[in-house]
């Protein structure tokens, strides 16, 4: 081989680094993981990757990923919503009353689909109509949907209830965990990378102005990623309330949280724009609860687990971090 | 820069995990999902807890339920921490309890200081878990009917003489028991007053607060700036006594309003104000060396020697202290092992008192004597 040839062989190695580099550097978080909790189980004698370990994470990753695909698309508008924890505890909660009522589901999925798209087209809308943060219209949500909540358990007489007379073994297995994850990335991930409605989401959130001058109907490009989001979260709602059958006045408290966590330690741009990749959802789901299934195998005691989780989490940060400046979500 | 402190870190994580101890031989690992994770009362039940596995050769870990008792997330929390060596479950939450056995349904299971209503009401949502046979029963959070607990505070009430009093509760939806307890607590006073020359005044319903301090505009409101006591049945420490101690110093209640209320914390302040002539007369809490009957009854299912006079799952109150004077909260900082440093060597009760009440230690040992030892404990015994 040619000296020439040498060097354009490493010209194209670089500039083929230099375009998939932050994806490469977004995985390098769950591939930490892996081979961390592969060594550290592998010398305690116990697996992660057991059948019955390997289900749990399954469980563990499903509500939090499939909330985390829907988020991607509001994230890269570099948009946050804080009531997504919320309203898979309002959804969980009609699914079992609806339920019990109707002695099926769909009418309370129905139910669910009509007022997510509803809280989403108002999400959407009001930051750009009322000329605010769109996170201001989701923290209002997240009150009103707390009271909504506090309302039906008090009314209810209970802190728990259950759905009864329905077969929810479906939500429960881990294959169907998995085709489910699936399908909703491949579904999502066509219309966030292969039409307009992604490429104009993400080019909102890189610059709305120069968007708008494009001819990008901001509001309505806007409001279509909070209705994706929606269904998301019926269909996370619809795993959360099957888990167990049950839901409380507490589900979903502090579901935005893991969302947003997840999504950090996948490697997504907080300020969204045309770096934030669907992928971010799953990495990052997948590393957040291999890091709570993962550490009490290798022996960490509970007490200590939220100390080694925020080491992990700089270890992580530091490897997959790459923006040094840009705003906060709005 | 970046890289060299993650991949030390990285080789730290790896090397800690590699230089840890390996589990000395066990009879299996024993889990408490708990209700708690900070306070004085947290660390004796984790510390008292492992001294007693490690005597009968078991390790002892803690996973922290969902902090609203959410059952999917107390069985998430359950299962991310379920090693294969787990061969018992003390639950101090009831949510998610009937998943979790469905979950593990070999594993042995004992309620404790949960009251368990969902458990034991027929129509509660967790009532399934009755027919299960691996569930061993529960012991209550002092007392289990909160009719008791209303009468213990009405004739606190009575013995100390206040004329005008209010109540406290947390929602019923949450904490079915207090209204329970208040309803008592009327019915006891009313009964009081038949007779009495001077009745005494209960000032409106029931103060329902929602999981937040009591109101700053409480005492303005209702004729509450002449309460004389203010009998909290819900977590009183937390939720009551420092909206008093403001209201006292902006004046808008009398100098010598007292609480009486549930609840225990070392806090050095807290525990200043504590006694006859201070803000809070009257605590009452689950004697804490109760904890010795949830392990043995774990012992006894997991080593298949149980009490051979065991009725079945059993619902029960645990050991009940009432610290009502100043000796006795004098002796509970001093003489207990919760005062304001962790002294295990205080417990009433210490592993060569209990061992003869595990059925792996003495086959003989009866179910009875456990469970009446194990509530027989006493602030008085503090005293001694």
């Amino acid at each position: 081989m040619t000296a020439i040839a040498q060097e354009k062989e490493k010209q194209t190695l670089q500039q083929w680094l230099k375009a998939h580099g932050s994806a490469i550097a977004s995985l390098g978080g769950l591939v930490f993981c892996i081979i961390f909790f592969t060594i550290g189980t592998g010398i305690k004698g116990e697996s992660i990757w057991s059948a019955s370990k390997l289900s749990t994470l399954i469980c563990d990753v499903i509500v939090t990923a499939l909330m985390a695909v829907g988020a991607v698309f509001i994230y890269s508008l570099g948009n946050m919503d804080v009531s997504i924890g919320r309203q898979v505890g309002l959804y969980s909660t009609l699914l079992v009353l609806i339920g019990n009522a109707t002695g099926s589901l769909l009418l309370g999925i129905l139910a669910c689909i009509v007022i997510a798209v509803i809280i989403g087209i108002i999400n959407g809308a009001a930051g750009e109509l009322l000329h605010m943060y769109s996170v201001i219209s989701s923290v209002v949500f997240m009150m009103v949907i707390s009271g909504i909540t506090t309302i039906i358990y008090s009314n209810v007489g209970s802190k728990n209830i259950i759905l009864s007379g329905i077969d929810l073994s479906f939500f429960r297995s881990p294959l169907n965990m998995v085709i489910v994850l699936v399908i909703e990335y491949l579904i999502i991930g066509y219309f966030f990378y292969f039409t307009k409605f992604g490429k104009y989401a993400r080019a909102i959130g890189a610059n709305q102005r120069a968007a708008a001058q494009s001819g990008v109907n901001i509001i309505k490009y806007r409001v279509i990623p909070y209705i994706f989001l929606a269904f998301c979260l019926v269909t996370a709602s619809l795993f959360q309330m099957g888990y167990t059958g049950a839901a409380s006045d507490a589900t979903g408290t502090g579901f935005e949280m893991n969302v947003m966590v997840s999504l950090i330690l996948g490697g997504m741009p907080l300020k969204g724009g045309m770096k934030s990749r669907l992928s971010c959802a799953v990495i990052g789901a997948l590393t957040f609860s291999l890091l709570a299934v993962g550490l009490p195998i290798i022996g960490v005691p509970t007490r200590m687990t939220f100390m080694i989780k925020a080491l992990i989490f700089l270890v992580v940060v530091l490897i997959t971090c790459r923006q040094k400046t840009g705003p906060l979500p709005r | 820069m970046k890289k060299l402190i993650a991949i030390v870190l990285t080789l730290v994580l790896l090397l800690g995990v590699a230089a840890a101890p390996a589990a000395a031989e066990s009879k299996g690992k024993i889990l408490w999902l708990s209700n708690l994770n900070s306070g004085i009362q947290y660390e004796f039940y984790v510390a008292y807890w492992k001294m007693i596995a490690e005597n009968l050769g078991y390790t002892f870990d803690v996973v922290y339920g969902d902090m609203s008792n959410d059952p999917a997330g107390n069985l998430k929390q359950v299962k991310n921490s379920y090693t294969s060596d787990v061969v018992g479950l003390i639950i101090s939450m009831d949510g998610g309890v009937v998943n979790i056995m469905d979950e593990y349904p070999d594993l042995w299971t004992v309620g404790f200081f949960s009251d368990m209503d969902s458990v034991f009401e027929e129509n509660g949502p967790s009532h399934d878990v009755m027919n299960r046979e691996r569930f061993l029963g529960n012991m209550g959070d002092n007392f289990i009917s909160g009719a008791s607990l209303g009468e213990a505070y009405a004739q606190e009430v009575i013995a100390r003489g206040y004329k005008k009093v209010a109540t406290c509760i947390f929602p019923a939806f949450a904490y079915p028991k207090h209204t329970v307890a208040d309803a008592a607590f009327r019915a006891a006073i009313a009964k009081y007053n038949e007779t009495a020359s001077e009745p005494i005044e209960i000032m409106g319903d029931a103060e329902v607060l929602a999981f937040k301090p009591l109101s700053d505009s409480y005492f303005l409101e209702d004729g509450h700036d002449e309460l004389e006591c203010l009998v909290g049945f819900c977590a009183g420490t937390t939720f009551i006594y420092p909206k008093v101690v403001e209201a006292k110093a902006m004046g808008f209640c009398r100098d010598d309003l007292q609480i009486i209320t549930g609840g225990f914390d070392n806090d050095p302040d807290l525990l200043a104000d504590c006694g006859d002539e201070n803000n809070i007369v009257c605590l009452t809490i689950a004697g804490v060396e109760s904890a010795i009957w949830p392990i043995a009854m774990l012992d006894a299912a997991i080593s298949g020697n149980m009490y051979k006079d065991y009725p079945g799952k059993e619902r029960m109150n645990s050991a009940v202290y009432t610290i009502n004077s100043t000796d006795k909260f004098e002796a509970m900082i001093e003489k207990s092992p919760m005062g304001p440093t962790l002294d295990l060597s205080k417990a009433q009760a210490q592993w060569d008192d209990m061992k003869d009440y595990f059925t792996s230690v003495n086959p003989d040992a009866s179910y009875a004597d456990l469970t009446a030892f194990c509530q027989s404990f006493t602030v008085e015994g503090y005293m001694k």
